[in-house]
């Protein structure tokens, strides 16, 4: 039983068709002094390893779920029917961190 | 150029403060006892070499804070700085300052994010603990008009005996405000906070009511809403990572110049901090005394010293153990493996029996 009604908001619910873009105020860069890529955001600062990085960089808000799965199936040599659920699990993840939403 | 200690990494987290000056007076202000006045802080182009060097040192992001830090009006001049090297800034507000004016300034500055602290969600409790009248309403308007400018907005809600029974109304506010994220921070007990513990602390069944609501909030709430709960130490069995390890990743600069591993870290009345108008940010980072005594474990005394649980808490909180241990590099004593976890257990029974304590309010 949930006790808190969403309100204002709703979560993001990635599905295949979600085109995902950072969040407002959410940077991916790459920090030169650490040579590596960096997330900063509200109050958190956040190091994606290589894999998590891929992904990132294809959360545009141009692609759909599927089109960044195919992209990464190729650059990985992996089918994408094996990559597709945790690709959808780590967006989904940094969605309900709100560091990823739905472009419109 | 001084030599760099190579086993010490860089900073990623700045905490600025920027004045002591402010409207509110709260009895758990995160600030010394002893205030800074205006004529001891340093001018607009100190701290902006001090931006600068953060920057070039490594520093990712900036809290930017005070007391009050809308009261410089040369906040925007530091945000424009810091945006230009490619650092975060998150302003920490009262939000009883700024007009849309001044908040649309700020944006347009570059401002990456704002946290507006409420004392309570009605003008008594706010009036209370802030002794400041009629701060609803201007901290409502702040909160709103940041989200209008696209800002995401954090809700800081220090929690203590006078409003733990608010913490449904803080989540709902911080729903109604729009806001990205809500902390419900139960006041930690150094400062002027330890002044008024018996004045504060709530007891031990509205902790554990709090803890419940929380927790179901949390989850009712995921991807909508993101609560930070600090828990309360007094009650707690292992204490707090503090700081993420002393001098790990992040330093303080109070409003006088002086630079700090922590906030609190002048209770340390064993240790000498120095100034940024006498040496580089980047040379008290690596060879400031105050910053290298607590530096990884090799300070650490038993039971941290052997403890599997040393590299995830750093021993806990270096303050903490001063203040009631007596000893700053003693095992923090919120942790049940301390010796002297019986104290803040007692500490915590004691203050919630002086019902009647005063406030005791923060004043220069």
């Amino acid at each position: 039983m949930s006790r808190f009604h969403a309100g204002l908001r709703q979560r993001l619910l990635i599905s295949d068709e979600t085109k995902p873009r950072f969040a407002d105020h959410v940077h991916l860069s790459f920090n030169e002094l650490r040579q590596a890529w960096v997330v900063l955001g509200p109050e958190h600062i956040y190091w994606p390893d290589e894999t998590s990085v891929s992904i990132l960089q294809k959360c545009t808000g141009s692609d759909t779920v599927s089109d960044i799965v195919a992209s990464l199936a190729e650059e990985y040599e992996a089918p994408a029917s094996e990559i597709a659920p945790d690709v959808q699990e780590f967006i989904q993840t940094w969605a309900d961190n709100q560091l990823i939403v739905e472009a419109l | 150029m001084s030599e760099e200690n190579n086993t010490v990494g860089l900073p990623v987290g700045m905490l600025a403060e920027l004045t002591h000056r402010c409207p509110l007076q709260c009895p758990y202000c995160s600030n010394p006892q002893q205030l800074l006045k205006a004529s001891q802080e340093l001018t607009t182009d100190e701290w902006l070499k001090v931006f600068e060097d953060a920057a070039d040192l490594g520093v990712l992001q900036v809290h930017l804070s005070g007391g009050e830090p809308t009261l410089r009006p040369d906040l925007e001049a530091m945000i424009k700085l810091l945006n230009s090297k490619g650092v975060y800034t998150n302003l920490i507000t009262t939000g009883v300052t700024t007009d849309d004016k001044k908040l649309e300034a700020l944006a347009e500055a570059g401002l990456q994010h704002v946290q507006v602290s409420f004392q309570g969600v009605d003008n008594e409790t706010i009036q209370l603990i802030g002794n400041y009248k009629n701060g609803l309403e201007k901290k409502l308007a702040t909160a709103k008009k940041v989200r209008e400018l696209g800002i995401p907005l954090t809700i800081n809600a220090p929690i203590h005996r006078h409003n733990i029974d608010q913490v449904e109304d803080f989540i709902e506010l911080a729903q109604k405000l729009d806001a990205d994220r809500l902390e419900i921070a139960n006041v930690q007990y150094y400062g002027w906070a330890y002044l008024n513990r018996s004045a504060l602390m709530p007891d031990r069944d509205k902790v554990d009511r709090q803890v419940e609501i929380v927790e179901q909030a949390q989850k009712d709430l995921t991807g909508i809403l993101t609560i930070d709960f600090v828990t309360p130490d007094y009650y707690a069995d292992y204490p707090k990572p503090c700081m993420g390890g002393w001098a790990n990743d992040a330093f303080v600069i109070v409003p006088n110049g002086e630079m700090l591993p922590c906030h609190a870290a002048q209770t340390i009345k064993s240790l000498d901090f120095e100034n940024v108008r006498s040496k580089s940010v980047s040379d008290i980072w690596y060879n400031s005394s105050a910053f290298n005594a607590y530096r990884g474990t090799d300070w650490m005394q038993e039971p941290c010293r052997s403890c599997p649980r040393k590299e995830l808490d750093h021993g806990g909180c270096r303050c903490q153990a001063f203040a009631i241990v007596g000893d700053a590099a003693a095992t923090d004593p919120a942790c049940m493996l301390s010796p002297h976890h019986a104290r803040i257990g007692e500490l915590a029974v004691e203050s919630v029996a002086e019902k009647d304590a005063d406030l005791v309010y923060r004043r220069i």
